[in-house]
């Protein structure tokens, strides 16, 4: 199964050189900046608990949002499952956070965390490769 | 003022076009899709855009979800702004929301081709750009680099933690309407 989600299409060396160039082009606006450890370190202790709080608000807002979108469109698709509570939102928020972390050579996005997951529900045939139109909001 | 009247524009024209045998969310898909097929020329960004050849041969999706899925978007970025916007008051910068509101698409658009993981170094070589044009202090600005993507991930790690442990309870202890459990 995983070979539905791993990139194979022979530029996994590109996009392990362009992920190292933007954490090159990363540390390059940083240091451009003039930052220092410490700096960093006195605006992280400042940081009040209600700052980190609105945060974790947001991300349920966007995770929650994710989840909806997803939603919509599985039901457009006439994909109709029915997990247990907390599914959408589970898949969404690993989706995005292995979005953030994790390189594009392994390629592991809401999108495809989605299919995994419809893939264990018994949606075999539903992977990365066979998407129909609602695709083009994934880019939105 | 003038936001609302713009406001009452955009929702005039969405609700024309609703009625219009051929609606702006078909145009605007149609834009969409050409814009996906000239990006998958490219090697790289060849197997995110790949399912783009397979779309003009399907029926374009109803009005009414196509109106939802916008409306998701929109409210979707306004939140990821006041993400933003939090982090920058955390920090002190004293920048307005309706300037991050509008920006956040254009740095979006670098993590939509997802050439590197997150964005790292184009999404954020994008916002020392739209920051510094606006004036704000390069020591900030580098602050709110590192500050937003520190919190950002452990908020987004937190969700994650906390949903699946929701979750495996959910599965463990509650109840499953049609027996399906993924």
């Amino acid at each position: 199964m995983n070979n539905c989600y791993t990139s194979t299409d022979g530029s996994s060396s590109t996009k392990t050189l362009l992920s190292l160039l933007g954490i090159v082009l990363f540390v390059s606006v940083l240091y451009s900046t003039g930052i220092t450890i410490d700096s960093v370190w006195q605006a992280m202790i400042q940081t009040q608990p209600i700052y980190i709080f609105f945060m974790v608000i947001t991300t349920v807002g966007i995770v929650g949002l994710t989840s909806i979108k997803w939603q919509i469109i599985l039901r457009s698709l006439n994909i109709c499952i029915y997990p247990a509570a907390g599914y959408y939102f589970y898949y969404c928020a690993i989706g995005l956070l292995s979005n953030s972390v994790i390189p594009q050579v392994v390629q592991r996005t809401d999108r495809h965390q989605f299919a995994i997951g419809l893939s264990r529900a018994g949606f075999r045939s539903y992977h990365t490769d066979n998407h129909y139109w609602p695709i083009i909001f994934i880019f939105l | 003022m003038t936001r609302i009247l713009y406001l009452f524009i955009v929702l005039a024209v969405v609700m024309l076009t609703l009625r219009s045998k051929r609606s702006i969310f078909q145009w605007i898909n149609g834009v969409l899709v050409l814009l996906a097929r000239f990006l998958s020329i490219f090697p790289v960004l060849r197997e995110r855009f790949a399912s783009a050849q397979a779309l003009f041969n399907l029926p374009p999706p109803p009005n009414k979800t196509c109106l939802w899925l916008y409306f998701n978007s929109i409210i979707k970025y306004s939140i990821i702004s006041a993400r933003i916007y939090i982090v920058m008051v955390a920090i002190g910068i004293d920048f307005s929301y309706w300037h991050i509101f509008f920006g956040t698409p254009m740095i979006q658009i670098i993590l939509l081709l997802g050439v590197t993981f997150g964005g790292i170094g184009a999404s954020d070589a994008g916002w020392f750009f739209f920051l510094f044009s606006f004036g704000v202090d390069k020591n900030d600005i580098g602050n709110f680099l590192i500050l937003e993507r520190i919190l950002s991930l452990g908020a987004l790690s937190f969700v994650t933690f906390s949903s699946y442990l929701y979750y495996r309870a959910q599965v463990a202890y509650g109840t499953v309407r049609d027996g399906q459990t993924p």
